[in-house]
């Protein structure tokens, strides 16, 4: 059995292909998304997704979010005892959604697709299945996320031929993809997007707006707490999520003992937002020009991810098109059903065995060139695309280069990714060097072949005709590609003592109160103090009947208190 | 690359219906699955891209073929010919595009009434559009380079609007957009150059000045002597600032190019004939003596 995840910034999700369709699992708390949350408990044990996420304002130094923004890089977080990669943090995640799918189907799950933003470049891509090796899963396919949206969405439940738009604006990332479906084809034509740019970023204007309010008040102290940040934060997400849909909302944080309220208007917001609302245009421009499609030509705009949900976007959105977009699924949740699709197609299900979906390669690839300036010197380090973003995947293509300088006795290639226009300013993947003969500039020719698969393995092949040499240079991953090396970290993070899955909802519980603590003063703080007491002596009674008999009791009063919680 | 045409490899004959050709693409590729087949799957896609683009070249030249309804006007109108002729809801932004253009066109215009035309343009409606958005970007900076230097007080107003500066980076920034923002950096070295403490000050108003011949006596006698300023200049401008030569008038560059080379090869003349005279003369002195 093959499951599909999505392992999204703010929030996970897992889904399988079962029965002619696309399955969500719960995980141990009866909720189909999980937290992209890791701590660490007092008694040093890991804590995954919600029970991780409520400890974050109490224990913001034992508690990592947002880590797949650093995917692929090198930044260390400590937790406890440990220092942990993005990678592995996300490892740890995957594992609790592994479990909870071995759980809900009974059998052991090892295979898995797993969505990746599409502007993800290829060192976040690696990063991303290492996650995934470390989590004990063999990973099958990494899918771009609006591809799995789209397929989300239904194969073969549309007319013959089909164009769509999925505007994907998640936590932290957004990614813009443009679709075709015809005869059993799944064609992405373009996809482009900002990895810098989601749901978090108007949660800072929140923060910003509360830290400007109460400046004075807090002064040095306030700039540095961890705590403090932490609990702006999440009242700040819980605002955002009240300005979808009133009009204004009440801002609370507690901080050493005292509350400090300050309201906001939707209007306020969005007049502060329209500076990220003018960075959604962009990555649509580019989709929609790469793909050769005016928007008339598109048939659907589907929204995707938990910012859309916010009435400005889908406002912004109505603007920018013309026209109403649709999300007609659960716009969370789209992503981890399209990657179940996956799962199903690449099981080669006999429902889904009509369908080929093919892909694009979401960046540029090319070389590193000089060119003759205008007062007749020679300026090197411009790239040269060979393969352009968005050529559909398994590709190969050629470009010629030709010498510069007389008597050059060799060639050497920068290979290269991204957009910029000098290489300076693209991802180096590595070097080629191919010797010639010695001849007056301009004579000797240089073909250099571009090979690019649909796991995103590039080979780059250079050849002078007139000499017959050839060199060959095959892009892996330089850092931690050791597969002993993946064995042995799997190891260790199997070391790390994991709560108990059945517990996990007890100290989910048990996490909530405890913020709800810190997040109340005087009265209310006192009565969720009794509740703890309450819980924490059924629980000490060990009678798991009993113990969750108590905890909906003590969820229904946090809910009475502050609201439905939310993920 | 295999020997098959590109129909044949589509399994389809010749045709300019893009269903059709779909059709057949769709039905090779389940042959040719992408995961097992890469070089089939690549043979097979480049046949597909061929075969849909020389359908669009048909579809594009059948369009062309039928009665143009409208005479073009003239050939600045680029921008008004960018909408559809009827029944557009965003007719009214062309007509204001239109109108900043009429300004440009024009000898002489009040520059806040350009600017004016200019915001009016950015402000409208229809630009939250993305289109629209779109095709006014491209087209207004093809419009600002065509009426240059006219519409050269607008330049830092559009680029700021639509954040030329922050593209600029990309490899594939539309050549009209690179092009405003070159000028746009010309422009700014030559308000520096026109400063008097520019130590190019000098060079580049003799430059500006014009060509000498058609000068008055006295003024070419004392701008015709600066040929070391300018060759300064000329050095500078070719290595940090070559966007400022081509505003300049090329004749009056190449004329002050071909007076510093001349007065270069006289003045090595005059070194090699004091040089050749001094020898002559010590030479002289000696079978004397």
């Amino acid at each position: 059995m093959i499951v599909g995840i999505d392992l999204g910034t703010t929030n996970s999700a897992i889904g399988v292909w079962r029965d002619g369709e696309a399955q969500l699992i719960p995980n141990s708390l009866g909720q189909f998304l999980t937290p992209s949350a890791v701590g660490i408990a007092d008694d040093g044990t890991v804590l995954v997704g919600m029970a991780a996420r409520e400890r974050q304002s109490t224990h913001p130094n034992d508690t990592a979010t947002a880590f797949k923004r650093y995917m692929g890089s090198q930044k260390q977080t400590r937790l406890g005892q440990r220092e942990f990669l993005p990678e592995e943090l996300s490892a740890l995640v995957l594992r609790a959604l592994k479990a909870d799918a071995e759980a809900f189907l009974g059998e052991p799950v090892t295979e898995a697709v797993i969505a990746v933003p599409a502007y993800f470049n290829d060192k976040q891509r690696k990063a991303t299945r290492r996650a995934g090796e470390l989590a004990g899963f063999k990973v099958e396919r990494l899918i771009n996320e609006p591809t799995a949206a789209a397929l989300a969405y239904g194969i073969g439940e549309r007319g013959d031929e089909v164009r769509f738009l999925v505007f994907d604006l998640g936590g932290g990332t957004f990614d813009v993809s443009v679709l075709e479906l015809f005869d059993g084809v799944v064609e992405v034509r373009a996809s482009a997007g900002d990895n810098r740019l989601g749901g978090e970023d108007f949660n800072d204007l929140l923060v910003d707006m509360l830290r400007r309010r109460f400046e004075a008040k807090w002064g040095e102290a306030g700039r540095d707490d961890a705590a403090l940040h932490q609990r702006l934060r999440a009242a700040a997400e819980r605002g955002r999520r009240e300005l979808s849909e009133k009009p204004s909302a009440t801002l609370s944080v507690v901080w050493k003992g005292q509350a400090y309220e300050h309201e906001v208007t939707a209007e306020a917001l969005e007049m502060a937002a329209e500076g990220l609302l003018s960075r959604l245009r962009d990555p649509v421009l580019r989709s929609l020009r790469d793909s050769d499609l005016r928007i008339g030509a598109l048939d659907e705009i589907v929204l995707v991810g938990g910012a859309t949900r916010m009435p400005m976007v889908r406002r912004a959105v109505t603007r920018m098109f013309g026209r109403f977009p649709a999300a007609s699924i659960n716009v969370d949740e789209a992503i981890a059903r399209g990657a179940a699709v996956q799962a199903g197609l690449k099981a080669r299900d006999a429902a889904l065995n009509e369908v080929v979906l093919t892909d694009v390669c979401p960046y540029s690839l090319g070389v590193d060139v000089g060119e003759h300036g205008p007062n007749g010197q020679i300026r090197t380090g411009l790239f040269s695309p060979v393969i352009e973003r968005n050529t559909t995947i398994p590709a190969s293509r050629v470009e010629s280069f030709r010498t510069l300088r007389a008597g050059q006795r060799q060639i050497e290639f920068g290979v290269y990714q991204g957009e910029a226009r000098w290489v300076a300013e693209n991802v180096k993947l590595g070097d080629i060097v191919i010797p010639i003969p010695a001849r007056p500039a301009g004579e000797i020719e240089v073909k250099c072949r571009f090979t690019y698969d649909i796991n995103g393995l590039l080979e780059v092949d250079v050849e002078v005709p007139l000499t017959g040499e050839r060199r060959q240079l095959v892009i892996v991953d330089e850092d931690n590609t050791d597969e002993a090396d993946v064995a042995t970290r799997r190891a260790e993070l199997a070391q790390l003592k994991v709560h108990p899955r059945d517990e996990a909802s007890n100290r989910a519980a048990m996490a909530r109160a405890g913020r709800c603590y810190e997040d109340f003063i005087g009265e209310r703080r006192d009565y969720v103090a009794r509740l703890i007491g309450q819980f924490e002596s059924v629980l000490d009674r060990q009678d798991p009947r009993s113990a969750i008999l108590a905890r909906s009791e003590l969820l229904a009063a946090l809910d009475q208190l502050e609201g439905e919680s939310f993920l | 690359m295999s020997g098959l045409s590109i129909w044949e490899v589509l399994g389809q004959p010749p045709t300019d219906d893009q269903r059709a050709i779909k059709r057949a693409y769709a039905q090779q590729l389940k042959r040719t699955h992408p995961e097992d087949d890469a070089a089939g799957f690549q043979l097979l896609r480049q046949a597909y891209e061929r075969a849909t683009s020389i359908a669009a070249h048909a579809a594009a030249r059948a369009h062309a073929a039928e009665p143009a309804q409208e005479s073009h006007p003239e050939p600045q109108a680029e921008v008004v010919e960018a909408c559809a002729p009827e029944k557009d809801p965003h007719e009214a932004h062309w007509r204001i595009c239109g109108r900043l253009e009429q300004l440009l066109a024009m000898e002489h215009v009040d520059p806040a009434a350009m600017t004016a035309a200019l915001e009016a343009v950015l402000q409208t409606e229809s630009m939250e559009n993305l289109e629209i958005f779109a095709d006014t970007e491209v087209g207004l900076a093809r419009v600002l380079l065509h009426f240059a230097p006219r519409g050269d007080l607008l330049l830092p107003r559009a680029i700021e609007h639509f954040g030329w500066y922050d593209q600029e980076d990309r490899w594939d920034l539309s050549p009209e957009i690179r092009g405003v923002l070159s000028r746009e950096r010309a422009l700014a070295v030559m308000t520096r150059l026109s400063d008097r403490r520019h130590q190019h000050h000098v060079g580049y108003m003799t430059l500006c000045a014009g060509p000498l011949e058609t000068m008055g006596f006295w003024r070419r006698l004392r701008l015709g002597r600066r040929h070391r300023p300018v060759a300064a200049f000329l050095n500078f401008a070719v290595g940090q600032a070559p966007g400022v030569l081509h505003m300049l008038d090329q004749d009056v560059v190449e004329a002050w190019d071909r007076r510093i080379a001349r007065r270069e090869k006289t003045r090595q003349a005059r070194t090699t004939f004091w040089v050749f005279g001094a020898f002559l003369a010590v030479v002289l002195l000696m079978a004397r003596w």
